[in-house]
C-alpha cells in the first residue's frame, strides 16, 4: 500500500513540476514569441483576423513587438475614412518589424491619404482575390486597393477555384475551444506542439514541385486578373498589385531570379485589365547592388529568406507612395 | 540514424519503457540472467536502428564484426603476426573501398587527364568509427594488452552499440568489455543522469549548432557577397558550430549510454581554451586523438627517434587524421596544415610558453578557426575566398547573426563555469598542475525544484531549437 502511495506522490510531483514548467515557459513565450490568436472574421474581408487589441511579440524571425488594432489588424490608427486599403499575407501583417517600420505606417507618413491594412497571414493573392468584394464593401476605400503578392507564378487550379467561388484557404487556422484557451492562458503548450510538429516533419523528405503546365496559363491568369479588375471597377476604386520577389544569391554574390518571364506576363495581364502593377524586382536589385541590403530576412534567420524586413517595407512604401503621388499629379495636369 | 531525430527519441523511449516493464516481470529471476537479456535487447535495438538506415550497412557491419571476432580468437591462440597483418589489411581495405575508392580513382584520372571514372558506392554509416574500434581490438590483442572476448554477442554489441555507432566516441575494447562483463542493467540513477546529459547535448545540437549552420551555409556559399566582419563572424560561427554539433552528439551518446547502464568517457574537454595545438588535440575528439597517438604516432616512433623523425611522425599522423575526416583534398590539406603547425609549435614551443596564457588561447583559437575554413569549404577556391573575405576590408551584406553571439555567450559562460568548478574541485593533471575540465551541471531530480528546472530546460531546448533537416557533421565521416 505504501508503495502505491509513494508511486502516486511521485507521479503527482512530476505532474506538478511539469505544470509549473509550462507556466514558466509561457511567461518566457509572452516576451519571446507570443502566438497570434486567429478569430473568425464575419465580414468576409479576410478568412480570419487577429484577436482585437492583443500584443504580439516576435523574436523568432526579426525582433518586434506590435499591438493589434480594434479590428484585429496591424494598424497604428484606426480611422473610418479609408483612402487606400492594403490586402495581403503575413508580409503585410508585418509582425516581423516594429509598428513604425511597416508599409502601412510608412505610407501614412506620406501624402497619399489614409491607408488601412488588412494583411493577415496565409492570405495569398488567391485569398485576397476571393475576399476582395467583401473587403471593398466593408472598408470602401476611396482611391486604391493595394494587393501584395510574393509570387507571380500562380497555380491554374487555384485561380480557377477562385473564379468559381470554390477556393478554400489551405492554411485555415481559426483558433477555437481548447486551442484558443491554451493560446491565451498557457501559450507554451501550442508553441511546444508546433515545434515538435516541425521537428517531426523535418524527418520527412520535402515534397517536389508539381510544375504546373504553361498551356492555358496566360488565359487563366488573364481571367483571374480580369475578375479582380471588374470587382474594383464596380466599387469605383483603382487596383494596384505589387510583387516583391525573394532574393537568392549565387556563389559569385550575384542575384538569381527565376520568375522574370512570369513577372512580365503578369504585368501584361494587369495592364490589359487596367490594373497598376509594381514590380519590386529592380528596386530590390538596386538596393542590393548599391547598399548590399536585402529586402527579406533578419539577423536571426537565413540571409534573404522569409518575410520582408524593415528595408523591404521601406522600399515598398516608397515605391507605392511615388506611384500614387505621380498618378495624382498626372491626373491633375 | 541521428540521435536528435524525434523518431529515434520516441522509439528509444518505448524501448526503454519496455525494458522497465520486463524488469518488473522478471523481478524473481536472477540478476545475471536478466542483465544478459538486457544486453541482448540492446544489441537487437542497435541492429534495428542500423537496418532502418539501410540493410546493406548492417551486412557490412556483421561481416566486419565476424572477421574481427574470429581474427581475435586466432591471434590469441596462435600469436601469429600474419593473422594480425591479415586482419588489419582487410579492415583497412574495407574502409579504403567504401570511403576512399572514388576519391583516389578520380584523383588519379584527374592527374592523368583521363575520363573520370567513379563507382556508385554508398558510404556505410559509422564505418570510420567501427573499423577503428575493430583495429584497436586486434592490435591490443596481439600486444597482449587485452584478452579475447569469448562472447560473440558482447563483441557484436561492441561494434554496433547504437549510441556511439554513428559518430563515436571510439571506445576501446577493454573499457567496453569490462562494462559488459560487469553489467548491472538499467536503473533509476542512470536514467536521471543520462537524460540530463542527453538534453544538454540536444541543446548544443538543435539550439546552437543547427542555428549556426544556417548562417555558415549562407556565407560559405557566397563569401564574396558579404562584408569583412560578416565573413569573420561566419568563420568563428563555424568553429562554434562544429564544436557544438560534435560535442552535442557525444553528449547525447554518453547520455543514452548512461541511461542504458554504460559509461562512456567524455570526448571533448573545452577545446577552445587550448593554449597550443597539441593541447587542442588533447581536448578535441579525445577518443580519436588518443587512438592516433596509440596506434600510429607511437608505433611510428613518436618522439623517440630524433627531431626530424618526430616532425615527420607528427605530419603523418595529422595527414592521416585529415584523410580520416573525409575523402577530399581539402581534408588532406587541413590535416597537413595541422601537422605543420604542430611541428612549428614544437620548434617555437618555448617562446610561446613565455606569452601570457590568455594570449596563447586566443592565438590557438584563431589558428584553429582559420584551419576550420579549409575543413568546411567545398573546394580550395572556396576556402581562399573565405580567407580573402576575412583579411581584406570590403563591403557586402552585413549580417550580425544573433545566434552567433548567443553561442559565443553560451561558450564563454560554460567556460567560466568550468573554471570555477575546476578550482572548487581542485582538478589537477597527471603532473599535479591545476587544469580546467569541463563538467555536466547535473541536478538531483528527486528534488522538486530541480525537476522544474530540468523540465524548463527541456522546454527551452524545444522552443529555441532549429528543426530543419540537419545531420550531424561528424556523422558523415
Amino acid at each position: 500500500m505504501s508503495k502505491i502511495i509513494r508511486c502516486l506522490i511521485t507521479i503527482l510531483k512530476v505532474g506538478l513540476a511539469f505544470f509549473i514548467c509550462l507556466c514558466i515557459l509561457s511567461i518566457f513565450i509572452i516576451g519571446y514569441a507570443y502566438p497570434s490568436i486567429h478569430t473568425e472574421n464575419n465580414s468576409g474581408s479576410t478568412d480570419w483576423k487577429l484577436a482585437d487589441n492583443q500584443l504580439r511579440t516576435n523574436m523568432v524571425e526579426g525582433f518586434s513587438w506590435i499591438k493589434v488594432d480594434s479590428n484585429g489588424f496591424n494598424n497604428e490608427v484606426n480611422e473610418n475614412n479609408v483612402d487606400n486599403l492594403i490586402m495581403g499575407s503575413s508580409h503585410m501583417e508585418g509582425y516581423n518589424v516594429n509598428y513604425d517600420e511597416n508599409v502601412t505606417y510608412l505610407l501614412n507618413q506620406k501624402d497619399v491619404g489614409y491607408t488601412y491594412n488588412i494583411g493577415i497571414s496565409g492570405h495569398t493573392i488567391y485569398c485576397c482575390a476571393k475576399n476582395l468584394e467583401d473587403a471593398l464593401e466593408e472598408y470602401r476605400p476611396k482611391r486604391y486597393v493595394i494587393i501584395e503578392t510574393d509570387t507571380v507564378n500562380l497555380h491554374i487550379t487555384d485561380m480557377k477555384s477562385v473564379m468559381k467561388g470554390t477556393y478554400i484557404n489551405p492554411g485555415s487556422s481559426i483558433d477555437r475551444g481548447l486551442k484558443r484557451k491554451l493560446k491565451i492562458y498557457l501559450p507554451a503548450v501550442p508553441m511546444l506542439y508546433n515545434q515538435i510538429k516541425i521537428w517531426k516533419e523535418s524527418n520527412l523528405s520535402a515534397d517536389t514541385d508539381d510544375g504546373s503546365s504553361m498551356i492555358g496559363y496566360k488565359n487563366t491568369l488573364n481571367k483571374f486578373i480580369e475578375r479582380i479588375a471588374n470587382i474594383c471597377q464596380e466599387n469605383n476604386v483603382k487596383c494596384l498589385i505589387f510583387y516583391h520577389p525573394k532574393t537568392e544569391i549565387n556563389g559569385l554574390g550575384e542575384i538569381i531570379r527565376y520568375d522574370e518571364d512570369y513577372a512580365r506576363l503578369f504585368k501584361e495581364c494587369c495592364m490589359s485589365n487596367g490594373i497598376e502593377f509594381i514590380d519590386m524586382t529592380e528596386i530590390f536589385d538596386e538596393l542590393y547592388s548599391d547598399k548590399h541590403i536585402l529586402a527579406h530576412g533578419f539577423t536571426n534567420t537565413a540571409v534573404g529568406t522569409g518575410h520582408l524586413n524593415k528595408y523591404g517595407h521601406k522600399a515598398i512604401a516608397e515605391a507605392i507612395a511615388d506611384f500614387i503621388i505621380n498618378d495624382r499629379m498626372v491626373r491633375e495636369e | 540514424m541521428n540521435l536528435n531525430n524525434i523518431n529515434f527519441i520516441l522509439s528509444f523511449g518505448l524501448f526503454y519503457i519496455l525494458i522497465w516493464i520486463i524488469q518488473i516481470f522478471y523481478i524473481t529471476r536472477t540478476n545475471a540472467v536478466w542483465n544478459r537479456i538486457q544486453l541482448t535487447l540492446i544489441l537487437v535495438m542497435s541492429y534495428f536502428y542500423i537496418v532502418m538506415v539501410d540493410v546493406k550497412f548492417c551486412l557490412c557491419l556483421v561481416l566486419v564484426s565476424l572477421l574481427t571476432f574470429f581474427c581475435g580468437c586466432l591471434i590469441e591462440k596462435t600469436r601469429n603476426k600474419w593473422i594480425l597483418i591479415f586482419g588489419i589489411s582487410v579492415l583497412i581495405a574495407v574502409l579504403a573501398y567504401f570511403k576512399y575508392f572514388n576519391f583516389f580513382i578520380s584523383s588519379i584520372t584527374h592527374i592523368l587527364r583521363m575520363n573520370r571514372v567513379t563507382l556508385n558506392i554508398m558510404l556505410p554509416v559509422g564505418i570510420s568509427f567501427y573499423i577503428f574500434s575493430a583495429l584497436s581490438y586486434i592490435i591490443d590483442l596481439y600486444k597482449g594488452k587485452i584478452s579475447c572476448e569469448k562472447n560473440i554477442l558482447n563483441f557484436l554489441l561492441y561494434l554496433s552499440f547504437f549510441p556511439k555507432f554513428t559518430a563515436g566516441p571510439i571506445v576501446r575494447s577493454d573499457y567496453f568489455f569490462t562494462q559488459t562483463r560487469n553489467y548491472k542493467g538499467i536503473d533509476y540513477k542512470g536514467l536521471t543522469i543520462g537524460i540530463q546529459i542527453f538534453v544538454f547535448g540536444l541543446f548544443k545540437k538543435v539550439v546552437l549548432a543547427d542555428h549556426l549552420g544556417v548562417f555558415v551555409s549562407d556565407v560559405f556559399r557566397a563569401p564574396s557577397a558579404y562584408n569583412t566582419s560578416t565573413v569573420i563572424l561566419a568563420a568563428i560561427s563555424y568553429s562554434l558550430q562544429i564544436y557544438f554539433d560534435f560535442s552535442g552528439y557525444s553528449d547525447m551518446a554518453i547520455g543514452i549510454s548512461r541511461i542504458l547502464g554504460f559509461d562512456l568517457k567524455p570526448n571533448f574537454n573545452l577545446p577552445y581554451i587550448a593554449y597550443s595545438m597539441p593541447d587542442f588535440w588533447k581536448r578535441w575528439h579525445i577518443s580519436l586523438s588518443s587512438w592516433f597517438q596509440d596506434y600510429l604516432y607511437i608505433p611510428l616512433g613518436g618522439s623517440r627517434k630524433g627531431e626530424i623523425r618526430t616532425y615527420l611522425n607528427l605530419l603523418a599522423v595529422q595527414l592521416v587524421s585529415g584523410l580520416w575526416h573525409g575523402a577530399g583534398w581539402t581534408f588532406v590539406v587541413w590535416g597537413m596544415l595541422h601537422g605543420i603547425i604542430n611541428c612549428v609549435n614544437k620548434v617555437i614551443g618555448k617562446r610561446i610558453d613565455k606569452l601570457a596564457k590568455a594570449i596563447d588561447i586566443v592565438i590557438t583559437f584563431i589558428i584553429v578557426t582559420l584551419l576550420w575554413v579549409v575543413f568546411r569549404a567545398d573546394s580550395f577556391e572556396n576556402a581562399l575566398q573565405v580567407w580573402r573575405g576575412m583579411f581584406t576590408i570590403h563591403t557586402g551584406i552585413n549580417q550580425p547573426y544573433v545566434w552567433s553571439y548567443f553561442a559565443i555567450v553560451c561558450l564563454v559562460g560554460a567556460t567560466i563555469a568550468a573554471v570555477i568548478h575546476s578550482k572548487k574541485e581542485g582538478c589537477v593533471d597527471a603532473k599535479g598542475n591545476p587544469v580546467v575540465n569541463g563538467f555536466y551541471p547535473l541536478l538531483d531530480l528527486s528534488k522538486f525544484g530541480s525537476l522544474v528546472l530540468f523540465f524548463t530546460f527541456c522546454g527551452l531546448t524545444i522552443v529555441l531549437g532549429y528543426f530543419g533537416n540537419t545531420a550531424f557533421i561528424y556523422g558523415a565521416f
